[in-house]
């Protein structure tokens, strides 16, 4: 579980978050959206502890563990590490039947000796995806996670995740600018204003679970877009 | 045909300088005595090349820079590794650094001498002094340039200082620690040979210069001053391919 209360970040005198709160619950799936410089990517910074400089509270679960992965997928892997690399890290006590389940279902077991140079946009992405789930991160951070994917590959990651997502129930926070992908991955939208960013609403998705690319096609969809979009 | 193609323009600046040399001669624009022919000093050159004396002051001279290097390596990627990740302790050192850096080199010789004498010692030492600082200063800008998304895998999944620093920030500083290594090796060369000129030494190619223009061989002089770039390319060259090797993912 994770808990906002009060929320203020500045850089000096710049404002940049003013009085966030909010709750995840466990295994939820949440998406913040907002306008460029609404504070999102900082307040996944703040969230994930890679920040500790704010003023109010963020609790989280004691045995927190967050994996992060970044809008490019350039920034999300180590490029002088093989894909096995990249997933230990440090870690060299890591699960192997775990590695070799994971790494199968995102289809990057033979690739497990190859460099990031040697893999698509994409693969780099489900890299940084399974590497989070191989070492049973508790809350997964994407940050714009598909912005710099083509549509194809964009559908292969999210579906993956999905998949990954339904096998494991990790608490999931992701940052957003697409409305179909926030909708089609969460169960709640948290929409943030512009600068400083403050919570303008939020939006419950009741869509049924385990879901399908062929849903944004659905009404029920196309409802929770109008929903979001008066919001923005 | 292609093969060809490459070598000749690899070829073609080299022997148009050479041809331009040899037109300089003929049209004696300066004295010949000081400008010889320049075949003369290729000819010069390749008998040099197999002149066991002068092979043995090559070797001599590649030895001091070799050791300047490796010195200068040891002592400048970790300080300036250190210094990269804590920006504030660099900005404390800046002021001395970029000091140490504007003393004209050569002023601080005889300082070295005076401490180490005029033997092997103060000549490496003083090219430790003058290249350590690049590679100090070029490694310190690899860690305040790298990937900040890379400091922040490390920080999310717990990596230790000794991974942090052997694993990430060290390869992601490795392109701008080459360049320092490069330029770092250009400089020990040019201090060796420059430590190898002064009174008191009586060994290396500084000294084979020395002695050839002293003793008036202006085509052997020429000749020796040609094995110090071959030596300096040579150095380049296999700096240039380790770190070919090295970053294979740039």
């Amino acid at each position: 579980m994770l808990r906002v209360k009060n929320l203020v970040k500045k850089y000096s005198d710049l404002k940049v978050l003013d009085n966030i709160n909010f709750r995840i619950d466990d295994g939820e799936v949440v998406s913040i959206i907002g306008p460029n410089g609404s504070g999102k990517t900082t307040l996944l910074n703040l969230i994930s502890g890679l920040d500790k400089d704010f003023s109010g509270v963020i609790n989280h679960t004691t045995n927190a563990k967050f994996g992060f992965v970044f809008q490019n997928s350039d920034d999300s892997v180590l490029p002088w590490k093989t894909v096995i690399e990249n997933i230990h890290l440090h870690d060299k006590n890591l699960d192997k039947k775990r590695i070799s389940k994971i790494l199968r279902e995102t289809n990057l077991w033979k690739f497990r000796n190859k460099y990031p140079y040697q893999l698509s946009g994409g693969m780099k992405q489900l890299l940084a995806i399974s590497r989070a789930f191989i070492h049973e991160c508790n809350f997964i951070i994407l940050d714009e996670p598909f912005s710099s994917l083509d549509c194809q590959m964009a559908s292969l990651v999210r579906q993956k995740l999905m998949q990954l997502y339904e096998s494991e129930k990790p608490t999931v926070i992701i940052v957003s600018h697409n409305l179909d992908d926030a909708i089609l991955l969460s169960d709640r939208i948290v929409v943030l204003s512009n600068r400083p960013g403050k919570i303008k609403g939020v939006v419950n998705i009741g869509l049924q679970r385990p879901r399908m690319e062929s849903a944004v096609l659905s009404n029920e969809f196309l409802d929770y877009k109008r929903e979001v979009a008066k919001l923005i | 045909m292609k093969e060809t193609f490459r070598l000749s323009k690899y070829f073609a600046v080299p022997a148009g300088i050479f041809a331009l040399a040899v037109i300089i001669y003929y049209l004696g624009i300066f004295n010949k005595l000081l400008f010889p022919n320049p075949a003369i000093i290729l000819k010069e050159f390749v008998l040099l090349l197999t002149n066991k004396e002068i092979v043995s002051e090559f070797g001599l001279t590649f030895s001091r820079v070799l050791a300047t290097v490796l010195i200068s390596a040891l002592i400048g990627i970790p300080a300036g590794l250190v210094l990269g990740y804590n920006k504030s302790l660099y900005r404390s050192f800046e002021f001395v650094i970029d000091f140490c850096r504007s003393i004209p080199p050569i002023a601080l010789f005889p300082l070295f001498m005076l401490f180490l004498g005029i033997g092997d010692s103060s000549k490496i030492a003083y090219g430790v002094w003058v290249a350590s600082l690049v590679i100090l200063v070029n490694t310190s800008y690899g860690v305040f340039h790298l990937n900040k998304a890379y400091l922040k895998i490390a920080q999310v999944y717990n990596a230790t200082k000794l991974y942090l620093f052997s694993h990430i920030i060290f390869p992601a500083a490795l392109p701008n620690i080459f360049a320092g290594l490069r330029i770092g090796a250009s400089l020990s060369l040019m201090a060796i040979i420059v430590t190898e000129m002064f009174i008191g030494s009586s060994n290396g190619l500084g000294h084979a210069i020395l002695d050839a223009q002293l003793n008036y061989k202006i085509p052997q002089m020429y000749a020796i001053i040609l094995m110090t770039g071959l030596m300096g390319y040579l150095i380049n060259q296999v700096l240039m391919l380790i770190e070919k090797r090295t970053i294979h993912w740039i």
